[in-house]
């Protein structure tokens, strides 16, 4: 009898070990080509025969959702996340998962605009972090400043402050990409693809919602890197 | 035994009586005729600490770069909280803006606010003045660790908040609360509107003219209606100040500025974006014969306004029947005494 109740509590742990949930982790640190980024440190870009170097990025990450099979299985519980290349623990993510593994991530880079009609928010939505405009109502979506040796501007100093939540100029986007659940899935922004696009001897001060600012919200792309 | 369960239940009892008591929550008062507020208060819902935090910060110069200018070094209290003698207001180290600082009131009732309709919401409107270089000079982050360092800050926070750690949404939000308690509605129009008071002959002869050419735009009984207009004003050219178009670079928007209340009137001159008229005869002269006809210009003025001296004179008779005196007197809103 004694022997047939050790059995039955054996496979009673052994159900609910495997009904526990699992881990997957996601890496949002950003990246120039194949490496990761470090702040002052000088990229060659050889579409643009330039050199540039990032002194700031930051961005806002919102409404995580896990998908399978297209279907949303899950939320990230914190809604609104503001990512900064000084705080690079604010980039590493991990989400546990129930019964079902997910397949794909979806998320926003940016803030929508119902939250920018909301008012005054906190954590990482306090305007005490830099990323909301003073002088006209509105989230930066993403801040990057740097040099580089072909901008024109004072001290050769390019500022991209993306944002915008009123059509036309909407420059949130929505990203979705495949999961691996098994390793960690590097998600980070590759800026050499970003400086590729943009001519920054022609285009280095966005600061208000705009086309450029929609345009240059299009060229941070996202490609899984999965490891 | 019964002396241990019934000091446990007055123990109880005091927490819950200590509870209510730290925390008073506000309804905001204004009268039946008025329409409902479109701030959302379950956002940030009134309380008495929550009102006197944001009352003494609106008077403290703090909030400004060198500690020299506080909201209302341009919205004076006995001004109905507007900026009067100037056409443009100033600000830090005798910085002359580019707009004439509007009169608060009535906040509660509006969806946007600044001429131009910059700002989207009552709670993150203070982040304009508080940065801006001719303002107040200052960062919302540097603002906040001020009000860190002082013992004051952090025992009103404490009281409004539940914690001494202040952060930015605190002090927007408290702002906030304080503005929005400063309600006027005693005017001779809104006891007129309630029966308590009567107009003369020419108040009630300016009242028909009122609603005959005014009442569109600004509209009963707030004498605001939530727009943007282009009211005919030639641009001026040592300002440039194209309006709404400024923020939307929408060319429909161009020469647009939002439509002011028309309440405290006596007090809050001079009037229009650029404080251009001192004077309500002024303001009545170019609607008649002042208007500058352009591709935006608000369909009511499309024809001409005809009205004759006296008409003017009794339109101005019904338009000084909207000031409060209770409103610009009110001890509960001006300079915190403690």
């Amino acid at each position: 009898m004694r022997d047939f109740f050790l059995i039955g509590l054996v496979l009673l742990v052994g159900g609910i070990s495997n009904a526990q949930s699992d881990t997957v982790k996601i890496d949002f640190s950003p990246r120039f080509g194949n490496q990761k980024l470090e702040l002052g440190k000088s990229y060659y870009q050889s579409i643009q025969k330039d050199s540039i170097q990032i002194t700031t990025f930051r961005f806002y990450i919102s409404h995580l959702e896990f998908l399978k099979e297209g279907k949303v299985i899950g939320k990230y519980a914190q809604e609104f996340i503001l990512m900064d290349m000084e705080k690079p623990e604010t980039f590493v993510l991990q989400y546990i998962y129930g019964a079902i593994q997910p397949d794909q991530v979806r998320f926003q880079i940016g803030i929508d605009s119902a939250t920018n009609v909301s008012g005054a928010m906190g954590d990482d939505l306090d305007p005490t972090n830099g990323m909301y405009w003073a002088w006209q109502s509105g989230y930066i979506n993403v801040k990057l400043e740097g040099k580089s040796i072909a901008c024109p501007a004072r001290n050769h100093v390019f500022q991209y402050h993306l944002g915008g939540y009123l059509k036309p100029y909407l420059a949130v986007k929505e990203v979705t990409t495949e999961l691996n659940t098994k390793g960690k899935n590097e998600l980070g922004f590759d800026l050499s693809l970003f400086f590729d696009s943009v001519n920054v001897r022609e285009l280095y001060e966005v600061m208000r919602p705009c086309e450029q600012a929609v345009k240059l919200a299009e060229f941070l792309t996202v490609q899984n890197a999965l490891k | 035994m019964k002396n241990s369960w019934r000091n446990s239940i007055v123990c109880i009892l005091s927490f819950f009586c200590l509870a209510f008591v730290c925390i008073k929550p506000l309804l905001l008062q204004f009268p039946s005729f008025f329409p409902e507020p479109v701030y959302d208060f379950a956002k940030n819902p009134l309380t008495e600490e929550k009102v006197v935090l944001g009352r003494h910060l609106f008077y403290d110069p703090i909030l400004s770069r060198d500690s020299t200018i506080s909201c209302a070094s341009c919205h004076s209290p006995f001004n109905a909280f507007a900026h009067t003698d100037h056409d443009l207001s100033h600000g830090i180290g005798d910085s002359i803006g580019s707009r004439n600082a509007p009169a608060l009131m009535n906040l509660a009732w509006h969806n946007s606010f600044m001429w131009d309709g910059a700002i989207n919401h009552l709670d993150v409107q203070a982040l304009g003045p508080i940065s801006h270089p001719k303002e107040m000079g200052e960062d919302i982050a540097r603002v906040v660790k001020k009000l860190q360092a002082s013992e004051k800050y952090r025992l009103l926070f404490q009281k409004a908040f539940g914690q001494n750690k202040i952060t930015g949404e605190y002090v927007l939000k408290s702002l906030s609360q304080f503005q929005l308690t400063l309600v006027s509605a005693n005017s001779k129009y809104d006891r007129v509107k309630q029966n308590k008071d009567v107009f003369t002959e020419q108040e009630e002869r300016g009242y028909v003219l009122f609603q005959r050419f005014c009442n569109s735009c600004h509209t009963e009984p707030l004498f605001l209606n939530n727009r943007f207009e282009n009211n005919g004003l030639p641009i001026d050219p040592s300002l440039n100040d194209y309006g709404k178009w400024t923020i939307t670079h929408q060319s429909k928007d161009s020469l647009k500025f939002k439509v002011p209340t028309l309440r405290n009137l006596t007090y809050t001159y001079p009037y229009m974006h650029d404080g251009r008229f001192k004077k309500l005869y002024e303001v009545l002269n170019h609607y008649t014969n002042g208007i500058l006809q352009s591709a935006t210009l608000a369909e009511q003025f499309r024809s001409p306004i005809v009205l004759s001296s006296d008409e003017k004179t009794d339109l101005i008779a019904f338009l000084l029947t909207l000031n409060d005196k209770e409103f610009v007197f009110d001890p509960r809103f001006q300079f915190p005494k403690n």
